[in-house]
C-alpha cells in the first residue's frame, strides 16, 4: 500500500514538474480559444500581437453556419492574452485570414482579394494590408502570376518569407479539391510574382497544408496527414537557401507537439524559439490554439541573491568579495557591494558550486544544480560569508618604564588570562608577537621574561565583531637584578688600577651591560640578571683580564655581590694562568668547557697583534716526572693548537711543558697540587 | 429541415388543392446556376461563369401546352383502325383549353461579371408565344349533339393570341449586400407579328323544338399577317416596316439570402407592351348580322363527309358569319408577364434542393405552376438537375437538365418533361409519348463560357478533414 502511494507520488509530481514546463503545449486560455475552431495562429514579430482565425463564430461577418474571421489580441504584462477581438474591415468575405505578417510587422499578407473599397470579396488570391494610425488598411490585391487560376479547391493556405521574396502556398488544382499541394512562388527583381509550382520534394499523395516559412527563411514547418495515425500532424524540412525546389525530408514533430488529434499552423516567434499552433487535442473547444517552446534561447540560470554576513543574517554591505563558481571567477558576475546584492548568468546543464570569497571571512558555497534543466530560469540564491570569529593582535614586547624591547635572552613567553596560548608566536630575537585571539570578551595578556616581571595588558575585544589585525605592544616591568660590585686591581701590585680611563669590565655573554666605572676609585658597579653564573672581567689596554666566577642564584629579592677583578699588566716575562681550562685526568686532550677560556686567550691575541707567548704546562707531583713532562707538555701544545688553529699564527705561540718542575704551591694538599696543575702562558715578547 | 418540411407541405396543397395549374413557363431552368440563361428567370441571379457569349443556337426554346387533353384523349382504337372519339375527347377536356406553344431563339448574347457586385447581360432573343383557347363545349356540340344543350346554351368562343417580337434586353444584376442581391432589365422590343382576340363571343342555343339559335361577336387584331397573305410578299424585303412596332418591357428581380443554406428570389419577368403598327388588319364579326338558326342536322353526317350537306351548310354559314377584314389603327398589347418565387436550398456543398412557385399572367389568364429539383454539381465540368413540375393541369412532368460544361464550350439541354421522354426512347416508342403529353418544354443550346467564378475558399480546420478520413 505504502509502495503504491509512493508510486502514485512520484507520478503526480512528475506531471507536476512536466506541466511546468514551456517544452509542453500550452492552451492560450479562454482569451484566445474558444468553443469554436481556432486556428491558424499568426504572431507579429515582437511577439506582441497575435492573429487568428476563429470559425463559425456568431460574431464573425458571415455568422456561425460557416465562416472564417480575423481574429487579433495584444501580449499583456503578465503573459497573458487580451480578449481576442475581430478586425472589422479585414472581415469581409466568408472566409479570411492573416496568411504571415511581414518582418517589420507592418504588413499583413491576406487570403482572398477585396473590391477596391474593400467591401466585397472579388476573387481568389492574395493581398496586402498595411498598418495604419487606428488599424489595417483596406487590402490590396498582390498578384500573382496565375494563382486564381490554379487554385481550385476548398481550401488554401500560405506564408510569406521574412525577406518577402518568396511565398510558400497550399491548394488544390482540382475543382473543389480537398488534397492540397505545396507551391512556391517567388518574386522577381522586377516584384513581379512567378507562377507557382509545386515543391515536388515535400508533396506526397496525401495533404500538405497551413505552411509556415520560418524567420530563419530556411526551415518550412507544414501539416500533412500523411502520417499514420490518419490526422494532420505538423512537419518539419529545411532547404539549402538557394532552390526553393530542394527540400530535406520531412520529418514530423515530436510527440509532444503532435498527438492523435488534429495538428496545423505552426508558425514562430521571430528567433523560432517559441511556437503558435493549433489542435484538437486537449482543447477547450473543437481546436484551439497552443504554445509551446521549440528550443530555449537562452539557456542560462539567473542566480540573484544577497551576500548575507553569516554572523548576524544582515546584507554584507560595503565589502569587496569575489563571487566563484566551481572555483573559478564568473565572468557575467554583477555585484553591488552597496545592497550586498550578485547577480550571475550561468549556462543551463550545469552544476555549480557558488560561493563568496573575502579575506578573513568564512564561505559556505550553496549548490547550483540545473543539470536536467532545459530552459532559463532563475534562482535566489543568498551566499553566506561569516567573518573569522577571532582577531589578530601583536606587537611589540617592551619593557616598561626603559621602553625597550624585551631581550631575546629573557626568552618571553605569554599567557593569556594565566595560561598558556596555542596561537600565540613569538619572534625573541625582534620580541614581536603574534597572537589568534576569538572577538567577543576581554582578555588578560601577561609576557613574562626572564627575570622581568609580568605586567597585566587588559586586551578588550568584546565589541569587535570582524576579524582584524590589531597592534598591541606588551609590557614587562623593569628586570631585577644582582648588584655586583668590586675594585679593578693591578694583579702586579696587588693595587687599584687609578686612572686608567678605559678600563671596562665585561660579562661573557651580555653585550649590553648596566655597568658604571669609577676610574678614581678604581671600582666598579654591575647589574645583573638572577639565576645565572656569569663570567666577569675588567679589562684595560695592555692587561690581560682575568674572568671570575659569579653565581647570581634564581629569585633572590636583592643581592649585593663583592668581587674584585684582577688584570695582567702584559709585560715580557709575565705569566698568566689560565683558570678555566680542563683536561681529562692523565690525557692532553682538551675538554669542550675550556674552549670558553681559550676564546678568551684567542681575542687576546687579536687585540695585541705583536704579542708572543710561551704557553707552559705544568702538573702535579703525582706520578712519574718523565710521564708529567710529556703530559705537560701535550697539554701546552693542545692549548697551543688550540689558539693557532682560531688563526693566530703559530710563531706567536710556543708550548712548553714544565711537569711537576715548577709547582706554586705545595704538593702536599689537594687544593696545593690543584694549583700545581695549571696552563699558564708567559708573554715573550710585545 | 423545417424548410424541408415546410416544401413538402406546399408541394402537397398544390398536389391536392391546385388541381388546375397551368402556365407556360419553365421550373426546371432556374436552378441551372452554371447556364448564363439562368438571369432569364429572374435578373438578379448571377450565372457561374464571369463571361459568357452567345451566338445563334446558344439558347433554342420550344414549348408545348396543353391543359385539357392529349392526342390521346380523341383517338381511339376501333378494330385496329384508329378513329376519331369525341366522346372521350370531350371527357378529357375542360372548359376552357388553352393549347401554348412558344418558342425562344437566342440571337446574341453577352454575359458578364463587371466586378463583385455587378453582372451584366446583354441579349437579343426572338420570342414567339401562341395560344389557342378550345371551350369544352365546341366539342360536346359535336360529340353529344345537340341534346344536352337544349332550354340551354353553349358557350363556342375560342381565342387566339399570337405574340412574335424581337427582344433586345440589357440587364444587370447587383449585389447590394451580402444578403440582398437586386436585377432588372430594361428590353427594347420590335414586334414582328401578332393576334390579339378582343372579342369572342360564340354562343349557341337550343329551344325545347330543337331549334338551333347560334349568335357570334367578334373582334381579331393583328399586326403583321396580313401582308403574309399577300402573293409575292417576302418579309426580309420589308424588315424596316417591322421596326415601328416598338414595345418597352422590364424584367424586376432580386434574391434574399435568407441564410447560409437557403436563398429565395422573386422575380417579375416581361413586364410590358408593344405597341403594332407595322400591317394592322383587324377581322370583325357584326353581332347584329352573324346570327343563325337551323333544325335538326346530323352531326354524323358531318362528321362522316356527307360533302353536299356540309357545303350547303357551310355556304349558310359562310355568309351570316362571314369576318370584315379591314386596315385598322395601331393597337398595343401586353407581354405574357410571368412571375417566379424561387428557394433554393443547399442540402450539401455541390447539393440543393430547390422550388419554384412560377405564374403567368396574360390576357385574363393566371396560370400559376410549380415544379422541384434536386441540383447537383458534379465539380465544375457537369451539372445536373432533376425535376417534378405540376403545371397546366399535367402531375407527370419528370424534368431534367444537364450542363456540359468544357469551357470555353458549354452544351446543355433542360427539360421540364424529359424523362417520360428518354423512357419512350427506349421503348422505341416516341409516339406514345407525344401522344400522351400535355406539357413539354426543352431549352437546349451551346453557350461560349469563360472563367468558372470560384467561390472563396477556407482556411482548413480539422471538420474538413473528418470528411476527408471518412472518404478513405
Amino acid at each position: 500500500m505504502k509502495a503504491t502511494t509512493l508510486i502514485l507520488g512520484f507520478i503526480l509530481v512528475g506531471h507536476f514538474a512536466n506541466a511546468q514546463s514551456s517544452f509542453l503545449p500550452k492552451n492560450l486560455g479562454t482569451a484566445i480559444n474558444s468553443p469554436y475552431d481556432d486556428i491558424n495562429p499568426v504572431i507579429s514579430p515582437d511577439g506582441k500581437t497575435l492573429f487568428f482565425v476563429r470559425a463559425n463564430h456568431p460574431e464573425n461577418t458571415y455568422g456561425e453556419g460557416d465562416s472564417e474571421d480575423i481574429w487579433m489580441a495584444n501580449a499583456l504584462k503578465d503573459s497573458t492574452w487580451s480578449l481576442a477581438k475581430r478586425i472589422l474591415n479585414l472581415n469581409v468575405a466568408r472566409y479570411n485570414s492573416v496568411l504571415s505578417i511581414s518582418a517589420d510587422g507592418n504588413t499583413l499578407l491576406l487570403n482572398g482579394v477585396l473590391n477596391r473599397k474593400g467591401n466585397i470579396w472579388r476573387k481568389r488570391g492574395l493581398s496586402v494590408s498595411s498598418r495604419t494610425n487606428d488599424g489595417w488598411s483596406t487590402p490590396k490585391p498582390l498578384k500573382v502570376r496565375d494563382l486564381d487560376d490554379q487554385n481550385s479547391g476548398l481550401k488554401s493556405s500560405g506564408s510569406m518569407s521574412a525577406d518577402g521574396k518568396a511565398i510558400v502556398l497550399s491548394y488544390s488544382l482540382r475543382y473543389n479539391g480537398k488534397r492540397n499541394d505545396l507551391f512556391v512562388t517567388t518574386k522577381s527583381s522586377k516584384g513581379k510574382w512567378s507562377r507557382p509550382k509545386k515543391i515536388k520534394m515535400l508533396n506526397t499523395s496525401s495533404s500538405e497544408d497551413t505552411p509556415f516559412l520560418a524567420p530563419d527563411g530556411k526551415t518550412l514547418y507544414f501539416s500533412s496527414d500523411r502520417g499514420t495515425t490518419d490526422q494532420f500532424d505538423i512537419y518539419k524540412a529545411t532547404f539549402d537557401g538557394l532552390d526553393w525546389h530542394f527540400w530535406s525530408q520531412p520529418k514530423a514533430l515530436n510527440d509532444t507537439i503532435n498527438s492523435l488529434g488534429w495538428e496545423s499552423y505552426l508558425r514562430t516567434n521571430k528567433t523560432g524559439s517559441w511556437a503558435y499552433f493549433s489542435s484538437t487535442n486537449k482543447a477547450i473547444g473543437k481546436a484551439d490554439i497552443f504554445k509551446v517552446k521549440l528550443f530555449e534561447e537562452n539557456p542560462f540560470v539567473i542566480v540573484y541573491g544577497k551576500v548575507i554576513n553569516g554572523r548576524n543574517q544582515k546584507p554584507l554591505t560595503g565589502k569587496k568579495y569575489k563571487i566563484l563558481s566551481n572555483g573559478n571567477p564568473i565572468d557575467s558576475i554583477k555585484i553591488n557591494i552597496d545592497s550586498a546584492t550578485y547577480r550571475a548568468k550561468l549556462p543551463l546543464n550545469g552544476s555549480y558550486e557558488l560561493s563568496a570569497q573575502l579575506a578573513n571571512y568564512t564561505s559556505q558555497p550553496q549548490q547550483v544544480d540545473v543539470k536536467g534543466v532545459k530552459e532559463f530560469t532563475k534562482r535566489e540564491i543568498n551566499l553566506n560569508l561569516t567573518p573569522f570569529p577571532f582577531v589578530v593582535v601583536h606587537g611589540r614586547l617592551l619593557v616598561k618604564n626603559t621602553g625597550k624591547l624585551v631581550p631575546a635572552s629573557a626568552k618571553a613567553k605569554l599567557l593569556v588570562n594565566n595560561l598558556p596560548a596555542d596561537s600565540v608566536k613569538i619572534n625573541m630575537d625582534s620580541a614581536t608577537y603574534e597572537l589568534k585571539i576569538n572577538q567577543g570578551a576581554v582578555y588578560e595578556l601577561k609576557v613574562t621574561a626572564g627575570s622581568y616581571e609580568a605586567l597585566p595588558n587588559r586586551l578588550d575585544l568584546s565589541l569587535v565583531e570582524e576579524y582584524q589585525r590589531m597592534t598591541v605592544d606588551l609590557y614587562v616591568s623593569e628586570e631585577k637584578m644582582a648588584v655586583v660590585r668590586g675594585k679593578i686591581l693591578d694583579k702586579k701590585t696587588g693595587k687599584p688600577l687609578v686612572g686608567i680611563k678605559a678600563a671596562k669590565v665585561n660579562v661573557e655573554g651580555l653585550s649590553s651591560l648596566i655597568v658604571s666605572i669609577d676610574t678614581l676609585q678604581s671600582t666598579y658597579e654591575l647589574k645583573l640578571p638572577f639565576g645565572k653564573v656569569y663570567a666577569i672581567s675588567a679589562s684595560a689596554p695592555n692587561y690581560y683580564p682575568l674572568y671570575e666566577s659569579v653565581d647570581i642564584p634564581q629569585k633572590s629579592d636583592s643581592v649585593n655581590i663583592y668581587k674584585d677583578l684582577v688584570i695582567v699588566p702584559i709585560e715580557v716575562g709575565q705569566s698568566i694562568r689560565l683558570n678555566n681550562i680542563f683536561f681529562d685526568p692523565g690525557k692532553a686532550v682538551l675538554k669542550s668547557e675550556s674552549f670558553a677560556e681559550l676564546d678568551r686567550v684567542t681575542d687576546f691575541f687579536i687585540n695585541n697583534p705583536d704579542i708572543k707567548v710561551e704557553i707552559a704546562g705544568h702538573t702535579d707531583n703525582v706520578g712519574n716526572a718523565a710521564i708529567n713532562m710529556k703530559l705537560s707538555q701535550g697539554r701546552a701544545q693542545s692549548v697551543a693548537d688550540y689558539i693557532v688553529k682560531r688563526g693566530i699564527p703559530k710563531e706567536r705561540v710556543v708550548a712548553k711543558g714544565y711537569g711537576l718542575t715548577k709547582p706554586v704551591a705545595a704538593n702536599t694538599t689537594k687544593e696545593g697540587k690543584a694549583k700545581n696543575r695549571r696552563v699558564e702562558f708567559t708573554i715573550l715578547d710585545k | 429541415m423545417i424548410f424541408l418540411s415546410r416544401i413538402l407541405f406546399v408541394f402537397l396543397v398544390v398536389f391536392f388543392a391546385v388541381e388546375k395549374l397551368a402556365a407556360q413557363v419553365e421550373g426546371t431552368m432556374p436552378f441551372m446556376t452554371s447556364l448564363p440563361q439562368v438571369t432569364y428567370y429572374n435578373p438578379a441571379f448571377k450565372p457561374s461563369y464571369k463571361f459568357s457569349i452567345g451566338l445563334p443556337g446558344s439558347s433554342n426554346f420550344g414549348q408545348y401546352t396543353n391543359n385539357g387533353f392529349t392526342y390521346n384523349d380523341f383517338v381511339s382504337k376501333q378494330n385496329g383502325i384508329l378513329v376519331g372519339d369525341l366522346n372521350k375527347l370531350y371527357g378529357a377536356m375542360k372548359d376552357e383549353n388553352y393549347i401554348n406553344v412558344n418558342i425562344q431563339e437566342d440571337m446574341f448574347r453577352v454575359s458578364l461579371k463587371v466586378n463583385p457586385r455587378l453582372y451584366v447581360t446583354v441579349n437579343a432573343t426572338v420570342k414567339g408565344y401562341n395560344r389557342i383557347m378550345l371551350p369544352k363545349d365546341v366539342v360536346g356540340l359535336f360529340a353529344n349533339g345537340t341534346d344536352p344543350y337544349v332550354n340551354s346554351k353553349a358557350t363556342l368562343s375560342p381565342k387566339v393570341e399570337a405574340l412574335e417580337y424581337l427582344e433586345l434586353g440589357y440587364g444587370a444584376a447587383y449585389t447590394l449586400n451580402r444578403k440582398l442581391t437586386i436585377g432588372a432589365k430594361l428590353k427594347m422590343l420590335k414586334g414582328i407579328m401578332n393576334v390579339t382576340t378582343q372579342a369572342s363571343n360564340f354562343n349557341l342555343s337550343l329551344s325545347d323544338t330543337y331549334a338551333i339559335t347560334v349568335n357570334g361577336d367578334a373582334n381579331i387584331l393583328t399586326s403583321g399577317i396580313h401582308n403574309l397573305t399577300q402573293s409575292g410578299y417576302t418579309p426580309s424585303d420589308h424588315w424596316k416596316d417591322y421596326l415601328s412596332n416598338n414595345g418597352l418591357a422590364f424584367d424586376l428581380g432580386g434574391t434574399y439570402q435568407v441564410n447560409d443554406k437557403l436563398q429565395v428570389g422573386l422575380s417579375l419577368i416581361d413586364l410590358g407592351s408593344i405597341s403594332w403598327n407595322n400591317d394592322v388588319y383587324g377581322y370583325k364579326l357584326d353581332p347584329a348580322k352573324a346570327k343563325y338558326t337551323f333544325e335538326g342536322i346530323s352531326i354524323n353526317d358531318l362528321l362522316n363527309g356527307n360533302s353536299s350537306y356540309t357545303s350547303s351548310l357551310a355556304d349558310s354559314l359562310k355568309k351570316k358569319f362571314e369576318f370584315t377584314e379591314g386596315r385598322i389603327s395601331g393597337y398595343s398589347t401586353t407581354l405574357p408577364a410571368k412571375m417566379y418565387l424561387t428557394g433554393s436550398y443547399e442540402l450539401k456543398r455541390s447539393i440543393h434542393i430547390n422550388a419554384v412557385f412560377f405564374a403567368e399572367q396574360f390576357r385574363g389568364r393566371f396560370m400559376p405552376g410549380f415544379s422541384t429539383s434536386i441540383s447537383k454539381e458534379f465539380g465544375r465540368r457537369l451539372s445536373t438537375s432533376i425535376s417534378y413540375t405540376i403545371s397546366n393541369n399535367s402531375f407527370n412532368n419528370l424534368g431534367a437538365g444537364i450542363s456540359v460544361n468544357l469551357p470555353p464550350i458549354q452544351i446543355y439541354l433542360v427539360s421540364d418533361n424529359l424523362f417520360p421522354l428518354a423512357f419512350s426512347a427506349l421503348q422505341k416508342d416516341l409516339n406514345s409519348y407525344a401522344n400522351s403529353t400535355r406539357y413539354f418544354n426543352m431549352r437546349t443550346g451551346i453557350n461560349f463560357v469563360f472563367g468558372w467564378d470560384k467561390t472563396p475558399e477556407k482556411q482548413p480546420y480539422h471538420k474538413s478533414e473528418k470528411s476527408k478520413k471518412s472518404r478513405k
